[in-house]
């Protein structure tokens, strides 16, 4: 591409372009240095904290149990990740799954139980947690391995107070592959 | 079509438009960084190394350029500089929905909330368009810099 010709037919100072673009960059670095809610030059990963024993996961009345004696501290550092095997041992003992996924393909099927709670529809939907107590265990999961929205919405519920968040990492798509239980509002 | 475009009215509303967008935009992003960081690294289109950079240059690239455009500085090279971020989030958009992704715009910060589809490919091209006109047909009129 010839961009003098351009510059030429359309005379734009290329320079004066250039010159713009690095004073904002420099006034983005800068203010970004000196705002306390900045964010790092190099976006760290958010690694998963795998859940390892599965003995550590509780059915519901026991973390209740545990979570009174300890006076309402957290137990965790982060919402945990789950394998399917995790999600299956917590699902039979009726811990209560949060779909982070779009309400329409809630409706199309999802866990059997599961409430929906789409993430980018938060502000709209968080009114099912009212009747939700922070000291009860949930899992989040979405389609599967591709999508982050069980991680985002497990993050939220977690900062929200939710003190045991577990985050069903392998989705709905495992879960289905595994016949396990489903269900549709269709 | 050219003495439609000479109107100098109608080169300062195009350039008001486009300006007050991007100042929008700009203001949005930067209020919530983390916010922007996170939508722009769902996009998957930036190794991991660079999406917090671009997401702290471009939403001040933006506001900046907004600014010296609704005041009539620099029209054409501010057009320039819109015209080609709102192509390179046309190209963005448009991988990640052949892609298949269902991810948030991250157009105006998260607080808009809009998803990407060809809505948003559509509301960009029409953009896009405004942006050429200035580059074009220079905009002066109400301008600081005229003389």
């Amino acid at each position: 591409m010839n961009l003098n010709k351009i510059s030429f037919n359309l005379k734009i100072n290329f320079s004066s372009v250039l010159i713009i673009v690095v004073l904002s960059s420099l006034l983005g670095l800068t203010t970004n240095y000196l705002n306390y809610q900045g964010i790092p030059l190099i976006k760290s990963e958010r690694v998963l904290n795998w859940a390892t024993d599965s003995s550590e996961i509780k059915n519901t009345e026991e973390i209740i149990e545990d979570n009174n004696k300890t006076n309402s501290e957290a137990k965790f550092d982060e919402a945990a990740a789950i394998t399917l095997k995790q999600a299956y041992a917590l699902y039979n003992k009726n811990v209560l799954f949060v779909d982070a996924r779009d309400y329409v393909e809630y409706e199309i099927g999802h866990i059997k139980g599961a409430i929906s709670l789409p993430y980018y529809e938060f502000d709209e939907y968080k009114s099912v947690l009212q009747s939700i107590s922070k000291n009860t265990p949930l899992v989040t999961y979405c389609d599967g391995r591709d999508c982050d929205l069980s991680i985002m919405l497990g993050d939220k519920l977690f900062e929200l107070g939710y003190k045991q968040v577990y985050i069903f990492f392998d989705g709905w798509i495992d879960w289905q592959d595994n016949n396990y239980p489903v269900e549709s509002d269709e | 079509m050219n003495k439609l475009f000479i109107n100098n009215y109608l080169l300062l509303l195009i350039r008001i438009f486009l300006a007050f967008i991007f100042i929008y935009a700009g203001i949005e992003k930067i209020s919530n960084p983390s916010a922007f960081s996170d939508a722009v690294n769902n996009y998957k289109l930036l190794p991991l190394h660079f999406v917090n950079i671009f997401a702290i240059i471009l939403p001040w690239t933006e506001l900046v350029a907004g600014i010296l455009l609704l005041f009539g500085i620099l029209v054409k090279e501010n057009s320039f500089i819109i015209s080609s971020l709102i192509i390179i989030f046309m190209i963005a958009i448009g991988i990640s929905l052949i892609r298949g992704l269902n991810i948030d715009c991250g157009c105006f910060g998260t607080s808009a909330g809009s998803k990407i589809g060809l809505l948003k490919l559509g509301e960009n091209l029409f953009l896009v368009v405004l942006g050429f006109i200035l580059m074009k047909y220079d905009s002066r009129f109400l301008s600081i810099s005229s003389s």
